[in-house]
């Protein structure tokens, strides 16, 4: 026989009720405390990632640019020529040179592109007369082509499984001719001369920003690239060139939270791998 | 539920069901406590989870920059000399899960390019490290005898490429 006893006596649900109580308080006590510590590890996360973000744009595109490339602007903007490519001369007729394709058909292509060649770029070639010197010249237009560029396996910067199945070469014509110091197998270099500076947004947030320029030093409008971080007079983007001119330090800081919250910084010493052979 | 013994033992036994509320409550509770104590754990192990992404990057470049080094210090094969443009040569070096291949390729002219690829592991993270640098092969006659050495271009030679 079952018997169903709904209900409890009075003292069962008193106990029950206070139990409940003092679980109910503390687990909002703890869901309290625990919703405050979230909220602070995450903005210190994401001040953390702002400034990790900047660090990689910052490192990846000076620390491979030329010492005598770099230019500070103030303290809060540094000038350079930004990689775009680098590659090998495969033909070289007057005013044009033909660039290898990128395939990976040989053991490890011949030109590695980080972006799209334009007209207004800086070509920089390696002149092998004497002690060796890098030409440059202006791009007055760039095309990729699968024919008639004169790239043939029998340079040995071509593969013939590249060769038939027509991979892209890329053809520039400049606004000089590089010289006769400049023959087949020569390293090449695509520049493109970029900013990064301490900008300001319409949303009144300061971030690292960064813009292109083109060889007449006319540059395009600034893209935020990390942000927000401390403004000019909260020193949130410092440059300073090394004493020894060997790299150059660069001090990042993300606005405080709050009137007198914490915030992040970081330090970050570049060293410029490309220097002189006169620095080594 | 809960089974209650009846007073007389030849009384059929009578089982009661009680409606309570403090099992489901506690089992509630728990799975709140059991919830925030995850988030909190994840919270405080994600900075570190970074740190060491970003610590096996940096000893994957490290490996690739230090083979660079290494090939700059000792002498360069003098077959390299007579090497036809296009003509590449590999060595892989390995260190328990961590590898470094390098790739000497002849330009001609005395001209080599080096690429240095580098992996490098912590547990289950992974790291890649790629550069390409441009030298030139010099004699070198110091200490009487003549070395054949590889020298970086002058002003610019190496690039980190993705």
């Amino acid at each position: 026989m079952t018997r169903n006893r709904r209900g409890a006596s009075l003292a069962e649900f008193v106990v029950a009720f206070t139990l409940a109580v003092l679980l109910v308080a503390a687990a909002a006590a703890a869901l309290t405390g625990a919703e405050r510590y979230m909220r602070r590890a995450a903005a210190a996360s994401e001040a953390r990632r702002v400034l990790r973000e900047a660090e990689t744009a910052l490192l990846s595109e000076l620390r491979q640019a030329s010492v005598d490339s770099l230019r500070l602007r103030g303290d809060t903007a540094v000038e350079y020529l930004g990689l775009i490519a680098t590659s090998v001369a495969c033909v070289i007729s007057g005013r044009a040179i033909v660039l290898p394709p990128a395939s990976a058909a040989m053991t490890v292509p011949y030109s590695v592109w980080l972006g799209v060649p334009e007209a207004g770029d800086i070509l920089a070639a390696f002149d092998t007369t004497g002690a060796g010197s890098w030409r440059t010249a202006a791009v007055q237009a760039a095309s990729s082509r699968k024919d008639d560029t004169g790239c043939t396996p029998a340079s040995g910067l071509v593969s013939s499984r590249d060769s038939s199945s027509r991979s892209m070469t890329m053809r520039l014509e400049l606004d000089r001719v590089l010289g006769g110091g400049v023959v087949v197998g020569a390293p090449v270099r695509v520049l493109r001369r970029a900013q990064f500076a301490l900008t300001r947004g319409s949303d009144r947030k300061w971030s690292l920003s960064y813009r292109r320029c083109d060889a007449t030093g006319a540059c395009e409008a600034s893209q935020p690239v990390a942000g927000p971080l401390a403004g000019v007079a909260d020193s949130g983007l410092v440059f300073a060139r090394d004493a020894s001119a060997r790299g150059i330090n660069i001090a990042l800081r993300t606005p405080r939270r709050g009137p007198a919250g914490p915030r992040e910084s970081l330090t970050l010493f570049i060293a410029l791998r490309n220097r002189t052979a006169n620095d080594r | 539920m809960i089974a209650e013994a009846s007073a007389d033992p030849a009384a059929p036994r009578e089982r009661v069901r009680r409606g309570g509320f403090a099992l489901p409550l506690t089992m509630f509770l728990l799975m709140v406590v059991g919830l925030l104590v995850g988030l909190l754990l994840d919270a405080s192990v994600q900075e570190l989870r970074v740190a060491r992404g970003g610590l096996v990057a940096v000893q994957a470049q490290a490996a690739a920059e230090s083979a660079i080094a290494g090939l700059m210090a000792s002498p360069a094969d003098s077959g390299l000399l007579s090497a036809s443009r296009g003509q590449a040569r590999q060595s892989l070096m390995t260190s328990a899960r961590d590898t470094v291949r390098v790739t000497l390729q002849a330009l001609g002219g005395g001209m080599v390019r080096v690429v240095a690829e580098a992996r490098a592991w912590s547990g289950a993270i992974r790291a890649d490290s790629r550069s390409i640098s441009f030298f030139r092969l010099r004699a070198d006659s110091g200490r009487g005898a003549i070395v054949l050495r590889i020298r970086p271009l002058p002003s610019w030679w190496w690039a980190q490429i993705p």
